[in-house]
């Protein structure tokens, strides 16, 4: 005999399946539909809170100051990378560092580049002093990067270079020292260089033509404060405003904490998180409603078959487990699939997703996704079960005689 | 071996209740085989059902074997129709998406955990001449060779009684003798065999005959 093994409910319920490929193939494909929104939605949300979490937690500075129009570009250069060039007067350093309750001040400047020949898009360079810096050193030390001298720069996770390696910008040529381990924000794209380094530009006519290099040494784009540890919450309230008020013209700086710079950013991710709960909805509704409703019209279609079973002496029991079988395998193929393809896609594309959809920290490690992925894989499944008991219910209901009528 | 006591089944038709069989007795000893005869609508099918408990009488009883089949649950009467009856439905009931043998079988699985029975389905198919449609599937075979398959499935379990309702509707007169002759011989090995036709060049293989016209048995 071909197939020695006795048929049992999971057997007869693949066998069915696989009689009529087409009907299972569309149904594993709203299935697949489902989770891979689910999912894809669910990991690019979680991302970017957590890039937004690794941002806040990797500031180092207690107050930061910036200038009121380059609020925005500097957010989204320390959340995202996206290059940006901003400056104002180094004059306030001073002053801002003659405010009552302030430790230290170090200065940094935020540039551009224009394109960059390890980048398929321009980097953020960013010098700092090291001298006064208490932000980037210590991070570097941590990551025993070398000390930079004159001419050298760090490369972030993303720039694609590596130590010894030379890079180019505004036509300059700079030497690339150390790369930095993995910050799942805007680091990742920028690259590292102290006041000296940058100021090399002045001899660049590429630089001079979109910078203000003739005045460049005067000029800084941020400050990072570290305050007293003695400041209070309600201290620091009234010291951010000493701090705007401490120069001329303050009223054209900003001075908050790295949470309230990037609670722009937080709250378009809870924007963004509601839409996506919305679409996810949407989508899990429709493909449930979808699977249920292709379930219960194939059930009835089925209801002779169901009649014969039930002559023959199946229980009521077995039949509905037949049902819920047919609909736990496809829901449970569909679900793996779904979270499995999205998996490689993302994992594949991780790049070409995170630039094209401004999200800078995108891990797919499988212990941040494996949670997501029994999530869709427990939606998946429930809906397949919804779809079961709606159809088994419409067999259970059936008189038997009715169900054999079908097919007089 | 089946005992049908005043036998009533009502139905609401029109919004009026109407009887489709009423006040049926009769009694079939083992090893008979008996034709249960009428036009159509004359309740046979109905009366077939509540004989294989797929129905509930609104009255009356129906012993099998001495159990009181009317008097048993739902899953109960499952397991007794598995274990004690097979029932030859009408026309193509092979269930498609299976082969052959698994059709046969289809019985057996859905009770048994023993595997010889698939070796019997072997021998049955045999019996027959068809043992090498054995991983056919019922869409490959004719209406004659479908309808012995069926009958071959319910024997399987070795059931005191087979029902087989309509068993030669549809079907060309050497196909219809053929499953005539198959179910004298069931018979003859001691099942007790049922079956209602409306086509009475058959009945020269009866034991025993009763008529239904109107829900009510008039012989």
């Amino acid at each position: 005999m071909k197939n020695d093994k006795k048929l049992n409910v999971l057997t007869i319920a693949v066998q069915n399946l696989k009689a009529k490929k087409i009907r299972t193939g569309f149904m594993i494909f709203f299935v697949i539909l489902m989770s891979a929104t689910v999912f894809f939605s669910s990991i690019l949300m979680n991302n970017l809170k957590q890039g937004i979490k690794n941002t806040t937690e990797r500031a180092g500075a207690d107050v930061i100051v910036i200038p009121n129009e380059g609020t925005e570009n500097i957010r989204d250069s320390l959340f995202a990378g996206t290059p940006c060039s901003v400056f104002f007067d180094k004059s306030w350093k001073d002053a801002v560092k003659q405010v009552d309750g302030v430790k230290h001040v170090s200065a940094q400047m935020y540039v551009g580049t224009l394109s960059a020949s390890c980048c398929d898009l321009a980097v953020q360079m960013i010098a700092f002093d090291p001298e006064t810096d208490f932000v980037v050193q210590p991070w570097l030390k941590d990551q025993n990067a070398v000390k930079l001298k004159k001419g050298q720069i760090l490369v972030g996770d993303k720039v694609k270079a590596e130590p010894g390696d030379t890079l180019q910008f505004y036509l300059t040529e700079f030497e690339v020292a150390g790369k930095l381990e993995k910050t799942g924000m805007g680091y990742d794209r920028s690259v590292f260089m102290t006041f000296d380094t940058l100021y090399e530009l002045k001899d660049s006519e590429t630089a001079k033509a979109n910078l203000p290099m003739e005045d460049i040494e005067n000029k800084i784009s941020m400050l990072m404060v570290d305050i007293d540890d003695d400041i209070t919450d309600m201290d620091l309230i009234h010291l951010k405003l000493d701090i705007t008020n401490c120069v001329p013209g303050g009223e054209k700086m900003y001075a908050g904490s790295m949470d309230e710079i990037l609670s722009g950013i937080s709250a378009q991710v809870k924007k963004l998180s509601g839409y996506g709960n919305i679409l996810t909805y949407i989508s899990l509704i429709s493909a449930a409603l979808a699977l249920i409703s292709i379930f219960i019209l194939t059930i009835n279609e089925r209801r002779y078959e169901f009649g014969v079973l039930y002559a023959l002496g199946a229980k009521k029991s077995q039949m509905q487990n037949i049902i819920l079988s047919e609909a736990l395998i496809i829901s449970g193929i569909g679900g793996i699939s779904g979270v499995m393809l999205t998996y490689g896609l993302v994992a594949a594309f991780k790049d070409v997703i995170s630039i094209k959809l401004d999200v800078p920290y995108l891990s797919m490690g499988i212990k941040e996704t494996m949670p997501i992925a029994g999530l869709c894989l427990a939606i998946a499944i429930a809906t397949g079960i919804a779809a079961a008991v709606s159809s088994a219910y419409q067999i259970s209901k059936g008189k038997v005689y009715r169900l054999l009528k079908e097919n007089e | 071996m089946i005992n049908v006591e005043n036998l009533t089944k009502r139905f609401i038709r029109n919004g009026k209740p109407f009887d489709a069989v009423h006040d049926v007795s009769l009694e079939i000893k083992k090893g008979e085989f008996a034709a249960i005869i009428g036009p159509s609508g004359s309740g046979k099918t109905t009366l077939f059902n509540m004989i294989a408990g797929l129905i509930t009488p609104l009255f009356g009883k129906i012993y099998i074997d001495g159990a009181e089949i009317t008097g048993m649950a739902e899953n109960e009467k499952a397991v007794f129709r598995n274990q004690n009856m097979g029932y030859v439905l009408q026309g193509n009931s092979l269930l498609n998406n299976f082969t052959i043998l698994d059709n046969i079988c289809m019985p057996a699985y859905l009770s048994s955990d023993k595997n010889e029975f698939r070796q019997r389905a072997l021998e049955l198919l045999k019996q027959i001449g068809l043992e090498e449609y054995i991983n056919e599937y019922p869409a490959n075979l004719s209406g004659g060779e479908v309808r012995r398959v069926s009958i071959i499935r319910a024997m399987l379990n070795q059931p005191k009684v087979i029902l087989a309702d309509e068993p030669t509707s549809s079907l060309d007169p050497e196909n219809s003798h053929k499953v005539m002759q198959m179910l004298q011989d069931i018979s003859k090995s001691g099942t007790t065999v049922v079956l209602s036709t409306h086509e009475l060049e058959y009945l020269s293989y009866v034991d025993t005959l009763f008529k239904m016209e109107h829900g009510e048995l008039k012989i």
